[in-house]
C-alpha cells in the first residue's frame, strides 16, 4: 500500500499544528463556535449526541496491521474500547473530547492516519472496491488511481468550500463492489478496444433526500487525463452547484436541472479550455504510485492445499459454512480472499472492539501480508489468505466473535449509527438492525443473497434505498415508524427502492420483513436472486403482503 | 438499564401531560461534548436530576439565564444551550422527546463487544 | 477596511464607487460589473487606475477581453462557505492572465486565507478588529502543498507526476 515519503509525513505534521491551534483558540474563546465548526469539520470531528464523534479516513478502505493496531489504541485510551466501521469505509468514534482530539491526531499521524476531509463541503474520502489489488475479476488495480485522487484533493484550495460535500468511488471489477453508481462521480476503470487503460466516468449519484442513480459522463477517459478532468467537472460544480438550498446543493440536483448532454458539454468545455498539463498522469508518474500497490510475491499452492482444506471443511460444519460463504476467489493460485463479518446476530452492525482490532491485526501479520480491508458494507477483509490457512485463521476469528458465515445474507446489515448517537437522526437503526438479524440469523442460508439496509433519518448513511429491503427511520408526532422500500441494488444493475407502503410501527418491523420475504422465497424461481425476482414480479405481491391483512 | 428509561415509548397517555410538562435547559459542553443541564445554582451538570426545571412563562428567563452563564470563553463552556421538555416523575427528570431521553441516559443499544 | 497585502496590513488606496458617483481625475476607483458595461467607453479613456468589483456569480469570460485594463479586481465571499470566488480566481489568473491585485472581500476567514492566496489572490479584506499577528501567521501554516494551483508555490504533485520534468 502507499508509504508516506518525507513530504506526506510533513505535510501531517503541519496539519495536526494547525488543527491544534485552531482547537486551542477556541478553548481560549478566540474563535466561536460558529468560526470553528468548518474547521472541526474539515478535520472530521462532529459534535453528536452524546460527544463529539471523530472520523478517521481510511483511503481507499486499505489499512496495514500497524494502522489497525493504532485504531485500536485509541479506541482504548481515547473512547470507550471500540470503533464503528462505516458505509464509506471509514471508522467514527463515538466518545470523542474536543480538547484531545490534538493528541488524537498527532498519534494517528505516527502511522500516516488523517481525519482530513472526512467532513465539510470538501472532497471527501475516495472509496474503492475492497477487493482491490486481489479480486480474480478485476481488470487492473484500482488504488494507485485512488491514491492519485486522494493526494490531488488534498487540501484543495479551490475546492475546500464547495457546495456541497462531494463522495468520489472507483471500481475496477465486473462485480461493483463500491457502489459507485450512487456517489457524486464514479469511475469505472476499464479498457477499452484498443486494449487502453481509461475510466467510464460517472456524475450525478447519490443517496439521501433525493437519490439518483449516477449517469454516464463520458464513456472512455484515458487514464492519464483523470485529474484533469475532475478538475473540469468540479470546478463546474463549484461555479453551478445551487448553494441557495442544503437540501439541493449536491452535483446530482445540478446534473438534473441541467440534464445529462449539458452537464457534459459544461465539463467538456472547461476541460477543453484547461491547460491540462500540469494535473496530466505520464506512465512514469503512474508506474511510481503503482509501485506502492505492486502485487507481493505469492507463494505458490501447496499439492495437498485443497485436500487439507476439503478435510477441515468436512471435520468442521461451521468452518465449511463460512468457507462457503465469507472467502471469495483471489486472483493468485492457492489464496483467498476472506470478509470478516462484523456483524454477529443480535449486535451492533460494523463494530470492533480495541481487542477485536488487534486479532485482526496479528491475522494480517501471519496470514494476510500485514494488509486489511475495510468495505462499505461494514465489515473487514484479510485480502491475502493462503487457503491452506483459511481453517487456522477461521478458528482464531470465531474464538472472537469474528467469525459470522453471514457475508450477504439477511444478517449482514447496513446500519448507520441512527438516533443512538447521531443528532441528524429522527428515529433509531440499531436496535432495528440488532433485532432483525438475531431473527433472521437462522433462515440465512435458506433465504439467500439479501441486502437488507437501514438509516435513522433521510441522509441515508445506512444506505437504505439501494437495499433489497430498505427501512427508513422517521418521526411520527415524537414516534418512531419505519418506512420500508424493496427493491434497490448498489452494485452494477444499481437502482432505486420503491416505497412499499406507510411506514410501520418499531414493533411491526420484523413482522413486515418476514412477510417480505416470505412472498421472495414462495414467488422466486430455482436459485433467483431477489433483484431479479422483484423485477420479474414487480411490487405489487410485496405492497399486497404488507397491506392487505390490515 | 439507565433509569427512567424506556425505550420507544412516549409520555404514558395517563400522565395529565400538560400539567406535568416542565422546560429545563441543556447544551453540550464545549471540550468534551458532553450533554449538561443548567441547574438552580446556575452551574451546569451532567446529570438530569441536576436540572433546574421551570414552568411555562418562565422558561424564556430560564434559557436566558442559562445562556449568560455561558459567556465566559473557557473549556467549560457550553454550546448554544436550549430548552427541553422534562416532565418530574417522583423528584426524577425524565425528557418528553426519545431524542432527549438518549442524550440524557445513553445510547439504547447492545454493544458488540467481542 | 484594512488589508493585508505582500504579508503585512496596508490601508487601502483604492475607492470604491456607486454607479453613480463621480470618479476624480487620477484616482484608483472600482466600479461594478453594471457601470463598467454602462460606462465602458467613458472609463476605458480617463487616467487612472480603474479596478473592478465582480460578483462571485459571474463566470470570468464575461471578462475576457478587459482583463488587461484592471489594476484591481475584487472578488467577493458572500459568506465564507460560499467558495465560487476561489474558483473565479484561479481562472482570472491562469486562464484569462490577469496580472493586476486580487482581492478577497466579504466574509473572509482567517483561516481561508491560504486557500485563497493559493488560488491567485494577493489582497485580503481585514476585519477591523482582526488580531493582526494571527491572521499574518496564517499563510504560514504550511509550506507544502500536493496539488498545483496559482501562486507558484511548489506542490509535490510537480515532481511526482512529471519526474522526468515539466515541458
Amino acid at each position: 500500500m502507499y508509504r508516506y515519503d518525507e513530504f506526506d509525513r510533513r505535510f501531517l505534521e503541519r496539519r495536526v499544528a494547525q488543527y491544534r491551534d485552531q482547537v486551542r483558540r477556541r478553548l481560549d474563546g478566540r474563535l466561536s463556535e460558529d468560526e470553528f465548526r468548518p474547521l472541526r469539520l474539515q478535520n472530521g470531528l462532529y459534535l453528536q449526541l452524546h460527544a463529539y464523534m471523530l472520523r478517521i479516513a481510511i483511503p481507499y478502505g486499505t489499512l496495514s496491521s500497524a494502522k489497525l493496531r493504532m485504531l485500536a489504541h485509541v479506541a482504548r485510551r481515547y473512547d470507550r474500547g471500540y470503533g464503528h466501521f462505516t458505509t464509506r469505509q471509514n471508522i467514527q468514534f463515538n466518545w470523542i473530547k474536543l480538547e484531545q482530539t490534538p493528541d488524537i491526531l498527532a498519534e494517528l499521524a505516527t502511522v500516516e492516519l488523517h481525519s482530513i476531509q472526512t467532513s465539510g463541503n470538501d472532497i471527501r474520502n475516495t472509496t474503492a472496491d475492497p477487493f482491490a489489488g486481489v479480486a480474480a475479476d478485476e481488470i487492473e488495480d484500482p488504488r494507485p488511481y485512488c491514491e492519485l485522487i486522494r493526494q490531488w484533493s488534498t487540501l484543495h484550495p479551490e475546492f475546500s468550500f464547495l457546495p456541497r460535500k462531494f463522495k468520489i468511488a472507483v471500481s475496477a471489477a465486473a462485480t461493483d463492489r463500491a457502489a459507485v453508481r450512487v456517489h457524486d462521480i464514479g469511475l469505472y476503470l476499464r479498457r477499452n478496444a484498443a486494449g487502453e487503460v481509461g475510466f467510464e466516468v460517472l456524475i450525478g449519484g447519490g443517496l439521501g433526500r433525493t437519490p439518483m442513480i449516477a449517469k454516464t459522463l463520458r464513456q472512455f477517459l484515458p487514464k492519464q487525463h483523470l485529474l484533469s478532468y475532475l478538475e473540469a467537472a468540479l470546478r463546474v460544480y463549484n461555479e453551478f452547484g445551487r448553494r441557495d438550498n442544503l437540501f439541493k446543493s449536491r452535483i446530482k440536483i445540478l446534473v438534473q436541472s441541467l440534464g445529462i448532454e449539458k452537464m457534459r458539454e459544461a465539463v467538456e468545455a472547461e476541460w477543453a479550455a484547461m491547460d491540462k498539463g500540469a494535473l496530466e498522469l505520464s506512465p512514469e508518474a503512474i508506474a511510481d504510485v503503482a509501485r506502492h500497490f505492486a502485487p507481493p510475491l505469492y507463494a505458490p499452492p501447496g499439492d495437498d492445499d485443497e485436500e487439507s482444506l476439503d478435510r477441515a471443511s468436512r471435520a468442521n460444519p461451521a468452518f465449511a459454512r463460512w468457507l462457503e460463504r465469507n472467502v471469495a476467489a483471489h486472483k493468485a493460485p492457492g489464496h483467498a480472499i476472506a470478509t470478516i463479518s462484523l456483524k454477529p446476530p443480535g449486535r451492533s452492525p460494523g463494530d470492533a472492539s480495541a481487542e477485536q482490532m488487534e486479532l485482526v491485526a496479528d491475522l494480517a501479520d501471519a496470514y494476510s501480508l500485514g494488509e486489511i480491508r475495510v468495505s462499505y458494507e461494514q465489515n473487514l477483509v484479510l485480502p491475502n489468505i493462503r487457503r491452506a490457512a483459511l481453517p487456522e485463521v477461521w478458528q482464531r476469528l470465531d474464538a472472537a466473535g469474528l467469525g459470522t458465515a453471514n457475508i450477504g445474507l439477511a444478517s449482514d446489515i447496513i446500519a448507520c449509527p441512527g438516533l443512538d448517537f447521531c443528532s441528524l437522526a429522527n428515529a433509531r437503526s440499531i436496535p432495528i438492525a440488532e433485532r432483525l438479524s438475531a431473527h433472521l440469523a437462522a433462515r440465512d442460508r435458506e433465504i439467500g443473497d439479501f441486502h437488507i439496509k437501514i438509516s435513522g433519518c433521510i441522509n441515508a448513511c445506512g444506505h437504505h434505498h439501494v437495499g433489497h429491503i430498505g427501512i427508513l427511520g422517521v418521526d411520527k408526532n415524537g414516534e418512531e415508524f419505519y418506512q420500508i422500500t424493496i427493491g434497490g441494488s448498489a452494485d452494477e444493475n444499481a437502482a432505486l427502492g420503491a416505497i412499499v407502503g406507510p411506514a410501520v410501527s418499531s414493533e411491526q418491523v420484523t413482522n413486515a420483513v418476514d412477510n417480505l420475504i416470505g412472498v421472495y422465497l414462495r414467488l422466486r424461481s430455482d436459485g433467483e436472486r431477489f433483484p431479479d425476482t422483484y423485477r420479474r414480479v414487480g411490487l405489487a405481491p410485496f405492497k399486497e403482503a404488507l397491506y392487505a391483512a390490515h | 438499564m439507565p433509569h427512567g428509561f424506556a425505550p420507544a415509548a412516549t409520555p404514558a397517555a395517563s400522565e395529565s401531560v400538560a400539567d406535568a410538562i416542565r422546560q429545563a435547559a441543556t447544551g453540550n459542553r464545549l471540550r468534551d461534548g458532553i450533554p449538561v443541564y443548567f441547574t438552580a445554582e446556575g452551574a451546569w451538570s451532567p446529570a438530569i436530576d441536576d436540572a433546574a426545571h421551570v414552568a411555562g412563562a418562565a422558561a424564556d428567563a430560564l434559557l436566558r439565564e442559562a445562556q449568560s452563564r455561558n459567556a465566559a470563553a473557557t473549556p467549560d463552556a457550553v454550546i448554544a444551550p436550549y430548552l427541553i421538555e422534562v416532565v418530574d416523575a417522583g423528584g426524577r427528570l425524565r425528557p418528553v422527546t426519545l431524542r432527549e431521553r438518549i442524550r440524557a441516559f445513553g445510547p439504547t443499544t447492545r454493544r458488540a463487544a467481542g | 477596511m484594512p488589508l493585508i497585502k505582500e504579508g503585512r496590513v496596508v490601508v487601502d488606496p483604492w475607492r470604491h464607487l456607486g454607479d453613480d458617483e463621480a470618479l476624480r481625475d487620477g484616482e484608483a476607483a472600482t466600479v461594478s460589473l453594471q457601470r463598467w458595461s454602462r460606462d465602458r467607453e467613458a472609463l476605458c479613456r480617463r487616467d487612472g487606475p480603474i479596478g473592478l468589483r465582480l460578483p462571485n456569480d459571474v463566470t470570468p469570460s464575461t471578462l475576457a477581453a478587459d482583463v488587461a485594463r484592471f489594476a484591481l479586481i475584487v472578488l467577493s465571499f458572500p459568506r465564507f462557505t460560499d467558495g465560487r470566488a476561489y474558483s473565479q480566481a484561479r481562472l482570472l489568473r491562469s486562464r484569462f492572465g490577469f496580472q493586476g491585485e486580487l482581492r478577497a472581500s466579504g466574509n473572509v476567514l482567517r483561516d481561508q486565507l491560504l486557500f485563497m492566496r493559493r488560488c491567485g489572490f494577493d489582497a485580503f479584506e481585514l476585519d477591523d478588529h482582526a488580531p493582526v499577528a494571527e491572521w499574518l501567521a496564517a499563510f504560514h501554516e504550511f509550506d507544502l502543498f500536493y496539488q498545483p494551483a496559482e501562486d507558484g508555490s511548489s506542490a509535490i504533485m510537480h515532481r511526482r507526476l512529471h519526474p522526468r520534468g515539466f515541458v
